[in-house]
């Protein structure tokens, strides 16, 4: 074999596997990327049958594979791949047109190399059997008997019908290109960091000032470094359009097996993520393409009866914000059948049928991502087994992402990807509790308060702590209480934002702002946690990262002060004893307490939004006409007139019997958590008389 | 049959822990290390100490006295850092031993008495070797007690004024 002549190329002590098993890799790797490049063209193709520039590039990509192939002996491969060539070289030459069937046919030729290469890869040899029936194929269009007999290898043969220097071009190309095994920069960015670890350590011996010669030194060192340390990181980088290259042939394929015309859409191609986020992703992008194309988007008939264009939209959009990739996953079918996934996580148990009123279109959504959760009413081969949510959400919460659904019926579905720029450096801000430090990423700090002399005070209303900034009231976590280690004073308030939600976190102090470096936490401590990750600070120790998202929903959800918000009490939340009560005044001044898990959510209508609608005030919203109501108290909304004015009033939207209403109220002022029975009636909440009201009673007063 | 049989060629990385001698699989065993600066973890299950700082890999320490249900140390000797699937652990032992081959030791003994730490007993010439088993152990380190088997699934979240 060749290989031996190659081994004095490699580095000794550094491969991690033997030489000629890593210019095989190579050649595997080398033949994906063509074969992705392949997908791409021949779908360019399809709709620019002439393209010069399409036709040339998939004919270097199999001529490259082929080339290749004869230098490992690999003749099946030869074989089909020279085959593939010599039909791309007719129809470069103009002696042929694309039709449709040379169109499947080159697919075809394309997937028989993805198998072969996927044999060589596993068995590192070439898997027995031949290809008789895709050179049959073939050879209505080019001659393919005399390869079929494989009688020999034909790779150094002149190219047919090709004047150009094809391949010239592409090894220009390949030698500004170096292929480095990924753990490879793994190990350097490890060594990269200690590097900056023995530098800190570094400058902080050898004093700054003075310009000794070791100090001068030390902050080129310094500056050395941090230029390193930035090098490498960008290196780990892809743009997504690695994880994008196969999406078109991936959409044609599903679209033509589900009889869909389904037009991809792809944005924001140049946006970067780290290397092992793209490899994360492949999977759950795949399964959620698959699903949206199967069940998301109607069939053609369907979509014109519904006032669509029969060609259905998916739309894939990516970029950076806020310390975070995200991509978005929108088609434009008919949306999530809500109905469907109620009646089955009623009928699977997974909801108590009396507690069905209190989940918000947000709540049932989620169990979308269940094991065996499926509302398809037909099983295909391309999805719908309840298999897959599941294991796309589990690979991008391994990552550290999250993903969330919304759906609007008849408009379509959204998936929103979030993921952590991990092994990115992020500015986050360094807290101290308890002499521990910890460290929150600057992305979801909104501002800092100090506590105490001269600043803010955190109040108390019953066991729950609010801290009031400029008329808002924020709910407040401790980190103390969160961590069990709780000490006499919080000298800081963090307001943090994430997904929305807003809150303040207590902690002993803040030390300092810094650049961290983003590092995976162990495994097995991933699940379930309060952590994004972990780094390792200027003194060589490892510090935790606190989860935003995480501390948020307990900031929601636990009591402030209790320490053990087991996730079991947090999926069970519904059945949780303690009542959230939404505390409002009415127009009249009046206070009163609506039960929060009554309410869907809570919005702000301008008075000019309010219309009249048969007897009473009503408004638009997410494409409903919903009525209004008011409080006991209050007038009845009969007219627009007694909203008017230049303001907008917070309603709650809620549901009764299956359709949504709107409560206007004057102010939501708080949240309060009641403990034991549910009350009735009159109650005393922070020392003022307050009517607790049972929107389900509402609509009697109204109506009559 | 026994575990062990597969150390047999190579012999045990061996540890005290309190008053018992305990060994790990050399070929398991990915180094040793002084005793380190470890960071706490909150809310982590008792036995998992603290975090330490490998060359810029983060490893998590486990406390084989908290395990083993035993008074804490106040001075360990070492750390013991094993290879696992779910990636790198390191052991708190109290003294690192010496690696022992089983030249002159009496044939392991499985016992088979259901010890969730204990792959078998080696007689070595002078005294008995705790062979540990380090998947079980870990497994057994980092569970948390009652984890709900939903706990994976996002919690349901109420909505809070100004949502």
């Amino acid at each position: 074999m060749p290989s031996r002549a190659f081994r004095m190329h490699g580095v000794k002590g550094l491969t991690l596997e033997p030489l000629d098993d890593s210019i095989l890799e190579e050649f595997l790797v080398d033949s994906h990327e063509g074969l992705d490049r392949l997908d791409r063209d021949f779908i360019t193709l399809e709709h620019d049958p002439a393209s010069p520039e399409a036709l040339a590039s998939a004919f270097r990509a199999l001529h490259t594979i082929k080339g290749t192939c004869s230098f490992f002996g690999f003749r099946r491969l030869e074989r089909v791949a020279h085959a593939g060539e010599a039909l791309l070289a007719k129809l470069r030459a103009g002696s042929l047109a694309l039709t449709p069937e040379i169109t499947e046919a080159l697919l075809a030729v394309v997937d028989g190399v993805r198998r072969l290469l996927a044999g060589i890869e596993t068995t590192r040899r070439e898997p027995d059997g031949d290809d008789a029936v895709l050179l049959a194929r073939l050879s209505v269009w080019v001659p393919t008997g005399r390869l079929a007999r494989g009688a020999k290898p034909v790779a150094r043969e002149p190219v047919v019908a090709s004047g150009e220097p094809a391949t010239e071009s592409t090894t220009a190309l390949q030698q500004q290109h170096l292929r480095v095994d990924v753990r490879r920069l793994d190990q350097i960015m490890d060594f990269v960091g200690e590097l900056v670890l023995a530098r800190n350590q570094l400058l902080q011996a050898v004093p700054a000032a003075g310009g000794s010669p070791a100090g001068r030194a030390a902050q080129r060192l310094d500056q050395v470094t941090t230029q390193l340390q930035d090098a490498v990181m960008r290196t780990r980088m892809q743009p997504v359009s690695a994880l994008w290259s196969r999406l078109p042939r991936l959409v044609r394929d599903v679209a033509s097996a589900c009889r869909k015309t389904v037009r991809l859409e792809m944005e924001g191609n140049a946006t970067e993520l780290d290397r092992t986020l793209v490899e994360a992703l492949k999977d759950p992008l795949t399964h959620l393409i698959r699903n949206a194309i199967d069940h998301g988007l109607e069939d053609d008939d369907a979509r014109k009866l519904a006032g669509k264009p029969a060609e259905g939209v998916l739309q894939l959009r990516a970029f950076q914000e806020g310390g975070s990739v995200h991509l978005l996953l929108t088609d434009d079918g008919a949306g999530m059948p809500l109905e469907r996934i109620r009646e089955q996580a009623i009928a699977r148990g997974l909801v108590e049928s009396a507690h069905a009123p209190q989940l918000t279109e947000h709540d049932w959504l989620q169990f979308v991502f269940l094991p065996g959760f499926s509302t398809a009413k037909r099983v295909t081969n391309i999805s719908g087994r309840g298999v897959g949510l599941d294991a796309a959400r589990a690979a991008i919460e391994d990552v550290g992402g999250t993903i969330e659904v919304s759906t609007t019926p008849g408009r379509g579905t959204s998936f929103h990807i979030r993921l952590p720029l991990t092994l990115a450096i992020i500015p986050a801000l360094t807290v101290e509790q308890a002499g521990e430090c910890h460290v929150v990423p600057q992305a979801h700090l909104l501002e800092l308060v100090r506590l105490g002399e001269g600043g803010g005070t955190i109040e108390r209303s019953h066991d729950r702590e609010l801290f009031r900034l400029r008329g808002q009231l924020l709910p407040v976590v401790r980190l103390g209480s969160v961590f069990g280690n709780e000490t006499a004073e919080s000298r800081h308030l963090l307001v943090l934002s994430a997904e929305g939600r807003t809150f303040g976190l207590a902690v002993d102090r803040v030390r300092d702002t810094e650049e961290i470096v983003v590092k995976p936490l162990p495994a097995r401590l991933r699940e379930g946690g309060l952590f994004a990750g972990a780094t390792v600070r200027g003194d060589g120790r490892v510090a935790l990262i606190l989860d935003v998202l995480a501390l948020a929903l307990r900031a929601g959800l636990a009591r402030a002060g209790s320490g053990e918000a087991a996730p079991a009490m947090m999926v069970n939340a519904v059945a949780e004893p303690r009542l959230a009560l939404l505390l409002v005044r009415a127009r009249n001044g009046d206070p009163a307490a609506v039960p929060a898990a009554h309410v869907e959510r809570i919005i702000e209508v301008e008075s000019s939004a309010f219309e009249r609608f048969g007897e009473r005030a009503a408004f638009r919203f997410e494409n409903e006409v919903l009525p209004v109501e008011s409080l006991p108290g209050d007038a009845a909304l009969d007219s627009a007139a007694a909203l008017a004015g230049d303001r907008s009033w917070p309603v709650l939207v809620h549901w009764r019997d299956g359709k949504r209403c709107g409560l206007v109220v004057d102010v939501v002022e708080d949240i309060f958590e009641w403990a034991g029975a549910a009350p009735v009636g009159r109650v005393v909440i922070n020392d003022r008389i307050t009517d607790i009201i049972e929107l389900d009673d509402l609509a009697m007063r109204e109506v009559a | 049959m026994i575990p062990a049989i597969a150390a047999l060629e190579a012999g045990w990385c061996t540890f005290q822990v309190a008053d018992g001698l305990y060994g790990i699989d050399v070929a398991r065993v990915h180094e040793v290390l002084r005793p380190q600066p470890l960071t706490r973890v909150p809310l982590a299950p008792a036995s998992v100490v603290g975090l330490l700082n490998l060359r810029g890999q983060i490893v998590p320490a486990v406390d084989l006295r908290t395990l083993f249900g035993l008074a804490p140390f106040d001075s360990p000797g070492g750390l013991v850092v094993v290879r696992s699937p779910e990636g790198l652990a390191a052991l708190v032992v109290d003294v690192i031993g010496d690696v022992r081959r089983p030249e002159g030791a009496l044939p392991p003994v499985d016992h088979g008495d259901g010890d969730p730490f204990r792959s078998c007993t080696v007689p070595l010439p002078d005294r008995l070797l705790t062979v540990l088993d380090v998947d079980r152990l870990l497994e057994l380190a980092f569970d948390r007690a009652g984890r709900e088997p939903l706990a994976r699934s996002r919690p349901v979240v109420r909505r809070l004024p100004g949502d």
